[in-house]
């Protein structure tokens, strides 16, 4: 029931912002980086770079808010550019991105500590249906922040190697999250 | 709910000026293929002949009557599709789909033609420079499409781009089909060939872009 009261309202709202009702478009973007952050933190796991991913989502909303369509439905519109932000944020984050670091990879070379990076998988449910070495990667690369130098040192690998695994690896992701919501799109 | 969000949240509702939507995206498409299939008919009639006959062939040969309507599904279902693709969580890949399907059977009667041809083969009212016109022509369908997309939101531009080549391309070569000579072999290799080279070139250039921004 919430969840039909909150599509119609949405909806509604959305389409007093596109009449230019500044108020109303405050609080339907507060609403919605709350549940895109929500979302988000579900599918990766609580990380520092999801206020950015969040952030990046509000803006590309508002950017795209003229071709929401009100006899349309208001969520895939949503999460259709929910979704592509956040493969977009994590394709485009690289070597120069600030380490969002709590895990030492020395201390991930040590099976004891190996739970850390486990537990971490464990907290995304996109990552569980991915194979291990893209999840490991994901987890490293695009999650944490660690750049193609220290991961091709740390897995013993080259880094061209490295950059080729990383791009299957989002791929999948990818490939992952659009198919998990292939119902929500509308004609 | 961090304070850098709040305050993009402030600075992103401020003075905020009414939009106008998008609208029928439907529209949109009939107006892309209605003014890129006028234009380009007219550009073929003013550049060179027209084949005499095309309308009697239209009404007595069934086979290239059929091929032809095939051909003009799968541009209408790339056509909508495209356009779609303006609207984020539209549904299109059934439509691209649907096209891609008439386009395979468009080609089969077109490679089946080559044993047994739908029309009588001709070298009536051959155009001499069919190839590099398909090309051509198809350039300015693209850079209309490309002008309409900006008024939606893409979320992926590269299929838009690479299926609003295919499309122009093939709005071209459908017309190519009415006004050139008729013959199996010169249709695949001077009318549908410059449709592939005109996709990757499409291709080629996303790639570029693509290499320069993550540079």
């Amino acid at each position: 029931m919430s969840w039909e009261k909150d599509e119609a309202r949405w909806a509604q709202m959305m389409q007093q912002a596109q009449q230019g009702d500044s108020k109303v478009y405050q609080q339907l973007l507060g609403e919605l980086s709350t549940v895109a952050e929500r979302f988000l933190k579900a599918k990766f796991g609580n990380y520092a770079f999801i206020e950015d991913c969040v952030q990046e989502c509000l803006i590309s909303i508002h950017n795209a808010r003229h071709t929401y369509a009100p006899e349309h439905p208001f969520r895939p519109w949503f999460f259709a550019i929910v979704k592509h932000k956040a493969i977009d944020f994590l394709r485009a984050s690289n070597r120069n991105q600030a380490r969002h670091s709590d895990v030492d990879l020395d201390t991930i070379k040590d099976d004891s500590q190996k739970e850390t990076l486990e537990d971490r998988i464990a907290q995304s449910q996109l990552l569980k249906g991915l194979k291990t070495e893209y999840q490991e990667m994901i987890v490293l690369g695009k999650f944490l922040g660690y750049s193609v130098q220290e991961l091709a040192d740390h897995l013993n690998m080259s880094q061209s190697a490295v950059k080729v695994r990383m791009h299957r690896a989002v791929k999948a992701l990818k490939q992952q999250f659009k198919g998990e919501h292939k119902g929500e799109q509308y004609e | 709910m961090s304070n850098s969000r709040t305050a993009l949240i402030d600075q992103l509702s401020h003075d905020l000026p009414a939009v106008k939507p998008l609208g029928s995206t439907g529209r949109l498409a009939l107006m892309w293929s209605t003014l890129t299939i006028s234009a380009i008919a007219c550009l073929l009639v003013l550049t060179g002949p027209v084949r005499d006959a095309v309308l009697l062939e239209f009404l007595g040969f069934p086979r290239y009557t059929l091929g032809m309507l095939v051909g003009l599904a799968s541009i209408a279902f790339f056509s909508v599709g495209i356009f779609r693709l303006l609207r984020p969580g539209m549904k299109a890949n059934s439509l691209f789909l649907m096209g891609g399907l008439c386009l395979c059977t468009w080609m089969g009667l077109q490679v089946a033609e080559i044993w047994a041809p739908a029309l009588p083969s001709s070298l009536d009212d051959k155009r001499s420079h069919c190839f590099l016109e398909t090309i051509l022509f198809s350039l300015p369908a693209i850079a209309l499409g490309w002008f309409i997309s900006r008024k939606g939101f893409v979320l992926n531009r590269g299929a838009l781009l690479t299926i609003l080549g295919l499309s122009a391309g093939l709005i071209t070569a459908w017309l190519m089909q009415v006004v050139c000579m008729y013959e199996a072999k010169h249709n695949l290799l001077f009318h549908f060939g410059p449709v592939a080279i005109t996709v990757a070139c499409v291709l080629g250039f996303q790639m570029m872009v693509q290499k320069k921004s993550e540079r």
